[in-house]
């Protein structure tokens, strides 16, 4: 079979068409057929002819293919050669396709009856091109038939257009981040202050450093634009990125290892099998159809008991479980209520963003967080966890207001026939888990106190208490340990992590960082926020960290925007600047909470999203994401920053 | 009338292994086409080739046919059964087996209707 095949050998853009005002099959059929006269591909004979046999195939089975789609084909005497024709219509036509959805675009193809080999390979052809998002989206909005004919025929041009078109994209920000950085760091000179000299930092002026604080911020800001251009293939552009700075002499070995932050990386993999593990005993499923038990009888109290779960769970073990468990309970509640999903997707998932907040191991950027600028648990429990729980308060409120008609509808949901469906491999297994589970939360909680105790060094029993538990799970589970630890970690994920921590500590080396630090404080001394007296330049810092992370988050992975401006945070901090320690709080919050802006602001709205597409096989429709996002994004960013505030005012 | 929902993977197996065990019975059939995401132009034409032939087989043989194609997991099918009621799936051996262990037990015990292996 060719790779390449050109449909322009049987459409012509005579016979493709745009009509508003055709209702049923009967009318397109004749319509057709007439067109075909028209043109001269049929004789006045055999227009009768041809709109019969059209009736009578569809009358063995629906010629749509889903997706507003149909392709009538039929073989006939009297024609000579492949005909194409292409007809689109304003109000679709039920055509008993398999998705249900009524019929916009009809394709016909007409074909001599001894060309059966090449009218199949045909039908395959326009079969496959209509089924390109792109293309068929493109179709669907046509205003012209040469538009149609274009996209239908032309496909190769426009494929690799679409391609060289993120490659042009690519290029563009590849030379605007290098102009910007070359203006940026030829310009800004660290002052000699003491700060400055005390810190080290006076050296980055010199020109052998500005070369690599250029080539340092143009690398890493392109490979985020690449991981956000061609994302599946992030490990092969972090892999790139990190390799051009070992060539270029940026970084050595030794470095890029201590970069690359193997702690983190470690404790990443640990919790991801322990995760893995604990879900397949049904602890999860278990702990939250238990607790919805309580909450059953008021369908306002199972809604928000749900988002609350939700965040919870986001924030003990990690966003994206947390929104396949409880989303998948969601599921089951609209089905046996008949209420639609969507309310309850978008309530969960927005909980499970700001929930993720709770803790140091509810999201990725937390535990760099923790483990780059010495944070323990109990520091998170002190500081972001009450602005995350009120927060998803506030959430909750919100979600309730706006789906109450939906809300209220979902009565009679029998909790206990729910937990009958669960699989539970066997109760000791479960309470085994449990019981792990619970020590491993207990023990992560009071990481410090055992450091302390144990006399070892900060973060020690953090990273060795998930380490054991793996090994414990491997040693009992035996064959299938090795499954666990094959399957539990996102491998993908984790390297192209390893290859951005290494690149965003590579901005802290060559000085990037600490420039941004003092372009950050010139900026707050400009517009400082006065009402907070001697703290207004620290208040000025905090709020510009909240909303940039959350609203870069929105858009963007919301770990390349946190590595990068943990270096700076830590320049602030060691500046000794007053209530710099909340910064920290700043970039986690926004990170996590600015996930909801949009549907791909976070992994678990994407995981959320791919559930909804796999379950009811139709597209997530993005105005109603957005909608709410933005609400949520703004009230619960805006919450946070008066909460950061009020705690500089009061602690600095 | 009976519906079977049937997955297609290969023609000659098709032929071979289900259309004798779907002799004699009518109803509809749903040929469906499942392959993966990164799957390129040639199989994915392949796959629509085989799907517009089956259907012509089928069709002769009085059943009525849909065609339909995917570029997703067998648990895209789970809906479909739902929706159509359907009597059967039938569905290739390898496409069952391409779950990950724990997904055999959640996709039998989500799926409304027996399925046939081949």
């Amino acid at each position: 079979m060719p790779d390449d095949f050109d449909l322009r050998d049987i459409f012509s853009p005579d016979l493709i068409f745009i009509h508003p005002q055709l209702k049923t099959k009967e009318e397109v059929f004749e319509f057709i057929a007439t067109k075909l006269q028209e043109a001269g591909e049929i004789t006045v004979d055999q227009v009768k002819t041809i709109v019969a046999a059209l009736k009578e195939r569809e009358s063995l089975g629906s010629t749509g293919i889903g997706k507003e789609i149909a392709i009538p084909h039929i073989t006939c005497k009297g024609i000579t050669k492949l005909i194409g024709s292409a007809l689109l219509i304003e109000e679709g036509i039920d055509w008993g396709s398999l998705d249900g959805k009524p019929v916009r675009l009809l394709v016909f193809l007409f074909a001599p009856e001894e060309k059966r080999d090449e009218y199949l390979s045909t039908l395959a052809e326009v079969a496959r091109v209509l089924h390109i998002p792109e293309q068929l989206k493109g179709i669907l909005r046509a205003k012209n038939p040469d538009n149609i004919y274009e996209l239908l025929t032309g496909i190769y041009k426009e494929q690799r257009f679409i391609r060289y078109q993120r490659f042009l994209y690519f290029g563009v920000g590849l030379i605007i981040f290098f102009l910007l950085a070359k203006i940026t760091f030829t310009h800004v000179k660290i002052p000699p202050l003491p700060i400055y000299q005390k810190l080290g930092a006076l050296h980055f002026n010199e020109p052998f450093w500005i070369n690599r604080e250029i080539f340092s911020t143009t690398l890493f800001f392109s490979m985020v634009l690449g991981t956000l251009l061609f994302f599946q293939y992030r490990v092969a552009i972090g892999g790139l990125a990190l390799s051009l700075l070992l060539i270029s002499g940026v970084m050595d070995i030794e470095m890029t290892v201590k970069f690359m932050s193997i702690p983190t990386i470690l404790f990443i993999i640990a919790v991801m099998v322990i995760v893995k593990w604990l879900e397949e005993k049904g602890v999860f499923k278990f702990l939250v159809l238990h607790g919805l038990r309580y909450f059953h009888n008021s369908p306002w109290l199972l809604f928000s008991a749900l988002m609350l779960f939700s965040a919870l769970l986001a924030g003990l073990v990690d966003e994206v479980s947390a929104i396949l468990i409880t989303l998948g309970i969601a599921v089951e509640i609209a089905r046996r209520t008949k209420v639609g999903v969507i309310p309850y997707l978008l309530s969960l998932v927005m909980a499970t963003n700001i929930g993720s907040a709770l803790t140091l191991i509810g999201n990725p950027i937390g535990i760099y967080l923790g483990f780059a600028s010495k944070l323990t648990f109990l520091d998170f429990l002190k500081n972001s966890t009450p602005i995350a729980i009120t927060t998803v308060l506030i959430v909750i409120l919100i979600a309730l207001l706006f789906y109450r008609r939906e809300v209220k509808k979902s009565v009679g949901v029998d909790i206990k026939e729910l937990e009958e469906k669960v699989s539970i491999p066997s109760k000791g297994e479960l309470r085994l888990a449990i019981i792990v589970f619970l020590l491993f939360i207990t023990l992560v909680v009071f990481h410090t106190f055992l450091e302390k105790l144990l006399q070892v060094e900060e973060r020690t029993v953090l990273l060795a208490l998930p380490l054991g538990i793996v090994g414990f799970i491997v040693f009992k589970e035996q064959e299938r340990g090795r499954y666990l630890i094959e399957k539990g970690p996102d491998w993908w994920t984790i390297l192209y992590f390893m290859c951005l921590f290494a690149s965003a500590a590579c901005l802290e080396y060559t000085g990037v960082t600490v420039k941004i630090a003092y372009l950050l404080t010139k900026a707050a001394k400009l517009l400082p926020l006065t009402l907070f007296g001697n703290l207004a330049e620290s208040a000025s810092i905090l709020t510009f960290l909240l909303w940039g992370s959350g609203l870069f988050s929105g858009f963007v992975d919301n770990l390349p925007i946190v590595a990068a401006l943990v270096p700076v945070v830590k320049n602030l901090v060691a500046s000794g600047m007053p209530g710099a320690n909340l910064f920290w709080w700043s970039l986690l919050i926004g990170g996590c909470f600015g996930g909801n802006l949009t549907m791909i602001g976070s992994t678990a709205n994407l995981v959320a999203i791919g559930v909804y597409e796999r379950s009811y096989r139709r597209h997530f429709p993005f105005k109603r994401w957005l909608f709410l996002g933005i609400i949520v994004t703004f009230v619960s960013l805006f919450f946070a920053n008066c909460l950061l505030l009020l705690k500089l005012r009061t602690n600095p | 009338m009976e519906t079977f929902i049937l997955v297609i993977q290969d023609q000659k197996e098709v032929s071979k292994k289900v259309c004798p065990f779907l002799e004699g019975k009518k109803g509809r059939v749903i040929l469906m086409g499942l392959i993966s995401q990164s799957s390129g132009k040639v199989s994915e034409r392949e796959c629509w080739e085989m799907l517009f032939t089956l259907q012509q087989e089928y069709e002769k043989k009085g059943f009525l046919v849909s065609i339909g194609l995917e570029k997703s997991s067998p648990f895209n099918l789970l809906n479909l059964v739902e929706t159509l009621s359907a009597h059967l799936l039938i569905m290739p051996r390898e496409k069952f087996l391409g779950l990950r262990p724990d997904e055999y037990e959640e996709f039998l015990e989500k799926l409304s209707c027996p399925l046939f292996l081949y």
